[in-house]
């Protein structure tokens, strides 16, 4: 079936776009960056992580939709970026770092983070409230893959693609707000699974908290995978 | 059914049955078989709700249509053997603001009823038997579902709905019938009919009263709506906290398939519809649509973004028309009545009802339905009898935890959707929680955030993360840590959550922390900059609540205890600590403490006034050493509260101090403006010695002004000067004829009476205007002058006046007459002597923003009373032109009150300060000492120093009577020796008027501070670890 082609404005620039797909799509193959961290492409779309928000022109509604879960409209007109915006994605990440420990000096994702590249990019530098520090246990009981839920964002990347794509359903949401968690097999441990480190689960965790055993501060200073270049999308599986 | 006489309705909504309905119900049922009327008289075995929770629990008779309040199973016998047998209503147990000619259909002529007398969503309540088919098809049930399937095509049914204006009840307010348009209109192989029945927003249980009292109305409505979108399929998701609502519904929908109401073919058309019901396990979010949708999906009950709209892709990914209950119960009566019925009522935008729940600190609490448009003001004061217990409406929360607090200033607010979202707040599903001035708008903030953050799903970080991160900064605030920049990081990040969040909870999540910022922020600078908590709610913030309502901040609860002890000299020592008045206090205070006691929550508030004055009598014994003043000199204009109190505070700090004083005597307004009956003149002289001994001077004679220039006083060395000459001169009537001799401003009239001015009373009818501690002053001296009369007339009613109680009980005892509702308006003069004075009688209005209600004159209600003095007494302003003249200080174009600034409480010339009523405008004498320490606070800090006048006591005191025993304990009476009436008026001159009030014993003072509920304790434990 061929799709419909519509025209969109993304930031004053008129966009071909697809019928039905969604405005992070349209704008990506449009070169436009919009920042992202739940959304993965081999994923279906939450909209939780919220920093892929846009402002939608004309709906007369205040609040931002979030790009990847809204369908494009013929003639619809999108602002990506505007210091507003550019204003509340920083404190949505400011909010990220102080709700566990994201303190990138002592974590081995440093320099491959998508949390913190995103954070690079959008010049968040100090977050401005109080660290919440919860103490959440590591879970190391897995030969080649170390859970460390204090790394955790919640994006919820890990829970669809063990689902979705490596059909193993190993991770859940476990809990509400911010007791929110994510567990295996319901408070089951990692080691008792039949994850594997080359899921896909555990490859595109963006930040620190799925990590391969073995592999810390590996690669040198300068050598990492943001250290050269700012991030563009989300990382791809090996 | 059949025919009976009588109809007895037993409520047993979740009220009333707490408060024993059921014994009732069973008690009468018993009474009635053993007269033999069970035939005659027909009891309700369940029941709805009417809403009248006040009176809980409610017994109705119809066709009578009476409501007995608060019935109790004693109460059986009677009304059965009186009413039921021989037709005489038992009075008694109607409600008491009713008169008793009013019994015979009571319930439609009382306030709670009569303010809601267009019933919509509730025509049923209270009259049917909502586990009874019959009864609701008797009361036109399922007429709009055979009307709609059998006359009506669906898009007429739509159109009908978008033609009447409802707009969902839900709490966004979207235009129902164009939702329904839009599930009409969408293409999928099944359609679903939800019902919203998730009510969960705290103190709203309008849902529920809907569910419980009418089930069938919501069944009919669905059914309506699966004809009108193309749907066979209905879904009631109802939280598991109503077992009664499931278990109504699931009988409904038994009875309704049974009848062929539901089910296949329809009215034997080729309509079906069915319905189940789903519980949900009570999470606050599965209340938003498409967390609900994924709820009965089996799904963790998370919101997925919007679009696409479940209007679209709701329910199994199918078309999905989605309304709460309320909006469903509308939709009946507007098929059968029509679109335009329904359309007239309303305003312009919002048509239709809404049906609130009124809680919290209101006298009628229970379930409303008001035409939308009726102002907050409507519904508080007159259908919810306002606010309990004397205490001051401060704000009304409505829509719960998306909602907003709506201040004092906006009660004429219609209530409807735009313009409560224009201040704001919203209408939500209709929770209107009432507050009072006991009530802390931080710690309310506190607490809608504490509900969101444990009611966020945790899926977004702006609502997971931004709802904690919002408790954390408030709870600071509270507890005395915040910051003023926490105010801006309040709003940025409130502002950020409502654009970003994924749904309507974190979008509306800091509502109440936005409304209430911008209603009440000095609430907000008060915990941050002041660390002050007025409502006494913030525990961390103060020793006590006594302490905390004290204008002085005298440590009351620790005098309290002392005196419990017996401890007099400590605890005297202790008040002298904050205020070295404690006699005089004791005597005319007008006692915030006593209000804010947590002991008269439960019997009594401890009398702290009287405990304060036995222990002041222990300052005869009391010597001071004095002060060598080191420091600057200051010079004080008066030796009122507010002066004798700065002089304390700086002697003590080292400081130099003179004081100036007009009189021959010392004590301002409290010798001049008090009179010796209330205040004995030697006790003000035992305090001020007190004062003097700490080495102050006191220049008597001098006025400043007219003697010596406030230029003088600074070329003389005094470092800083401070103005505290009170408010002495009495507003005027501004009637005709208030010029001429005979009639002499309350304050005026006293002012000479105790400076020894000869003014003839004796014999005369005096009449005193106003309600204040002025007037009731002026009346009980002009009494002991030998009056023959003494009339207060007053423009509201007793209970309005603002005089003290215990002042205007001992002036009823005395004698004095009132007159209330009248206002003069002319006095009538002969020879330049005014001889009659013409009033008019004035009629009560709506209410104003205090809860006291506006009065208006009625026309041709003028009278005339013969008159030889005349004593005004409304009010009062400072006399400070002559430091306008001298120096250009700014005074208050209005209410001629010294400008001073907020911080430095400097005028506009440096080294000029300005205390107590001069600066404040009239207040009481406490109020003036508490601003004589804010300035002699100020004045250190100008003068160098660190303006601390105390130190905040941060340890319990040790007592041996601290006992959980005196929790419980019955009171004893605690009276006074008061002077017998005869006694008090054997006076030849003003000086020689005796105290009335006479004090207690040793005994009953300790036995008085023994019940003390030490509060202080669990204050100290919050900011002290070791307690």
């Amino acid at each position: 079936m061929k799709k419909e082609k519509i025209t969109i404005t993304v930031d004053g620039k008129e966009v071909a776009a697809y019928a039905g797909e969604t405005i992070l799509d349209a704008a990506k193959r449009a070169g436009i960056y919009i920042p992202t961290l739940c959304h993965h492409p081999l994923l279906s779309n939450t909209g939780a992580c919220r920093m892929c928000v846009v402002k939608i022109e004309g709906t007369g509604r205040q609040n931002l939709n979030s790009s990847c879960t809204t369908p494009v409209n013929d003639g619809m007109v999108v602002t990506t970026e505007s210091p507003e915006i550019k204003k509340m994605r920083r404190l949505n990440l400011e909010l990220i770092f102080s709700e566990r420990n994201h303190q990138c000096p002592f974590c081995e994702k440093s320099g491959n983070c998508e949390l913190q590249a995103v954070a690079y990019r959008l010049g968040m530098d100090y977050v401005r409230f109080p660290f919440l520090w919860p103490k959440k246990e590591v879970d190391a009981s897995h030969p080649d893959i170390i859970h460390d839920a204090n790394r955790c964002m919640l994006c919820g990347r890990c829970v669809r693609s063990s689902e979705e794509v490596d059909k193993k359903g190993v991770f859940a949401i476990k809990g509400r707000g911010i007791d929110s968690d994510v567990t295996v097999n319901i408070d089951g441990r990692l080691g008792d699974t039949e994850v594997t480190k080359d899921d896909v689960a555990i490859q595109i965790c963006p930040t620190g908290s799925l990590c391969e055993k073995g592999l810390a501060y590996s690669e040198r200073y300068g050598e990492r995978r943001f250290d050269m270049k700012p991030i563009e999308g989300p990382v791809e599986p090996k | 059914m059949a025919t009976a006489r009588l109809r007895v309705l037993i409520c047993t909504g979740k009220v009333c049955e707490k408060k024993g309905a059921s014994a009732v119900e069973s008690a009468l049922i018993s009474r009635l078989v053993q007269f033999g009327l069970n035939d005659e008289i027909k009891v309700s075995t369940a029941k709805d709700c009417v809403g009248y929770c006040k009176q809980a629990p409610v017994m109705m008779i119809y066709p009578d249509n009476i409501l007995y309040g608060k019935v109790k199973v004693e109460d059986v016998e009677e009304i059965v053997e009186e009413h039921f047998l021989k037709g005489r209503p038992v009075k008694r147990l109607i409600d008491d603001s009713l008169d008793a000619k009013d019994v015979i259909d009571n319930m439609r002529k009382s306030n709670f009823f009569k303010g809601q007398e267009l019933r919509i969503v509730m025509e049923n309540a209270g009259v049917i038997n909502p586990e009874s088919i019959d009864e609701y098809i008797g009361r036109d049930g399922y007429l709009a579902l055979g009307k709609a399937v059998t006359e009506m095509k669906p898009e007429e049914v739509v159109d009908e709905i978008t033609r009447s204006g409802l707009r969902g009840r839900g709490g966004g307010g979207f235009p129902t019938g164009v939702k329904w348009g839009f599930v009409a209109k969408a293409e999928g192989e099944k359609k679903y009919v939800v019902c919203n029945a998730d009510e969960g927003d705290p103190g709203a249980f309008m849902d529920r009263n809907i569910l419980e009292g009418d089930p069938h109305r919501i069944i009919e409505a669905m059914a309506i709506a699966g004809y009108a979108i193309g749907s066979d399929h209905g879904v009631v998701y109802c939280r598991a906290e109503y077992p009664l609502a499931i278990e109504r519904i699931e009988l409904a929908v038994v009875q309704a398939k049974e009848m062929g109401l539901l089910g296949d073919n329809v009215f034997e058309t080729d309509f079906s519809f069915d319905i189940e019901l789903r519980v949900g396990a009570g999470a606050f979010v599965c209340g938003e649509e498409t967390a609900l949708l994924r709820s009965i999906e089996g799904k963790r009950g998370q919101p997925t973004p919007k679009p696409p709209f479940p209007a679209i892709s709701g329910l199994w990914g199918m078309p999905t028309l989605i309304n709460n209950v309320e909006t469903f119960a509308n939709i009946c009566p507007i098929i059968r009545k029509g679109a335009d019925w329904f359309a007239s009522i309303g305003t312009e935008k919002s048509r239709g009802t809404k049906v609130f729940a009124l809680a919290g600190r209101i006298r009628n609490t229970g379930i409303v339905e008001v035409p939308m448009g009726t102002t907050l003001r409507e519904i508080i004061f007159e259908i919810g009898g306002g606010i309990p217990d004397g205490k001051q409406f401060k704000a009304a929360q409505t829509g719960g935890p998306s909602g907003g607090c709506i201040p004092r200033e906006h009660l004429d607010i219609p209530m409807e959707y735009d313009s409560l979202k224009e201040i704001g707040s919203m209408m939500g599903s209709g929770g209107l929680v009432v507050m009072d001035e006991d009530t802390c708008m931080v710690d309310v903030a506190k607490f809608f955030m504490e509900f969101c953050v444990s009611e966020s799903c945790g899926k977004c970080p702006p609502c997971r993360v931004g709802t904690k991160q919002l408790y954390d900064i408030v709870d600071r605030i509270t507890k005395g840590e915040g910051v003023i920049e926490d105010l801006e990081k309040l709003e940025e990040l409130s502002e950020m959550m409502k654009q970003m969040s994924l749904c309507g909870l974190g979008q509306s999540a800091p509502n109440p922390i936005l409304s209430t910022i911008r209603f009440f922020r000095n609430e907000y600078e008060d915990h941050i900059l002041r660390k002050k908590c007025k409502s006494g709610v913030c525990q961390a913030l103060f020793t006590s609540p006594c302490e905390n309502a004290c204008p002085c901040n005298v440590d009351a609860a620790g005098y309290v205890q002392l005196a419990a002890e017996g401890k007099f000299y400590e605890a005297l020592e202790l008040h002298r600590e904050r205020n070295p008045l404690p006699a005089i206090c004791g005597r005319v205070c007008h006692h915030p403490c006593m209000d804010k006691c947590r002991r008269g929550q439960t019997d009594e508030s401890i009398n702290i006034r009287a405990i304060k004055r036995y222990i002041s009598n222990f300052e005869k014994e009391l010597t001071v050493k004095p002060i060598t003043p080191t420091k600057e000199k200051v010079a004080i204009v008066g030796t009122g509260p507010a002066g004798l109190t700065i002089a304390y505070f700086l002697a003590k700090k080292g400081y130099d101090v003179t004081i100036f004083e007009s009189m021959p005597y010392p004590g301002g307004t409290l010798r001049f403006g008090i009179p010796a009956y209330r205040l004995p003149r030697e006790v003000i002289d035992q305090e001020v010695k007190l004062i003097t001994d700490l080495g102050v001077r006191i220049v008597y004679g001098v006025r400043v002004g007219l003697n010596i220039s406030l230029d003088r006083l600074q070329e003389l060395g005094y470092k800083a000067v401070c103005i505290a000459i009170g408010a002495r001169v009495s507003y005027l009537l501004g009637v005709n004829g208030e010029h001429l001799a005979g009639v002499m401003g309350g304050m005026d009239f006293l002012n000479k009476v105790n400076i020894g001015f000869p003014i003839q009373v004796k014999g005369k009818r005096v009449i005193v205007v106003g309600g204040g501690n002025t007037a009731m002053d002026a009346a009980r001296t002009a009494l002991r002058m030998g009056a023959k009369e003494v009339r207060v007339l007053y423009r509201r009613l007793k209970e309005d006046m603002p005089a003290l109680k215990e002042e205007i009980e001992e002036g009823i005892n005395e004698g004095i007459k009132f007159t209330f509702l009248v206002n003069p308006v002319e006095a009538i003069g002969e020879d330049g002597h005014v001889v009659k004075m013409k009033c008019v009688r004035m009629r009560l209005g709506s209410y104003d923003d205090t809860g006291r209600r506006k009065t208006s004159v009625i026309e041709n209600s003028e009278f005339v009373l013969d008159v030889d003095l005349v004593i005004p007494a409304i009010g009062q302003e400072p006399e400070t032109n002559f430091a306008e003249v001298e120096k250009n200080i700014l005074i208050d174009p209005k209410y001629r009150t010294f400008v001073v600034d907020e911080e430095t409480h400097m005028t506009n010339i440096p080294g000029i300060f300005a205390a107590g009523d001069d600066s404040t405008g009239p207040a009481m004498a406490a109020d003036a000492i508490g601003d004589g320490q804010v300035v002699a606070g100020a004045i250190d800090r100008y003068l160098g120093g660190d303006g601390v006048l105390w130190e905040k006591r941060k340890e319990i005191i040790p007592t041996d009577s601290y006992n959980d025993d005196n929790y419980v304990e019955t009171r004893k009476e605690f009276e006074q020796y008061v002077l017998p009436i005869e006694e008090r008026f054997n006076n030849s001159t003003i000086e020689d008027f005796v105290e009335v009030e006479r004090g207690f014993s040793r005994d009953q003072i300790i036995e008085e501070a023994r019940h003390c509920l030490h509060c202080d304790r669990a204050s100290l434990s919050c900011t002290n670890e070791d307690i």
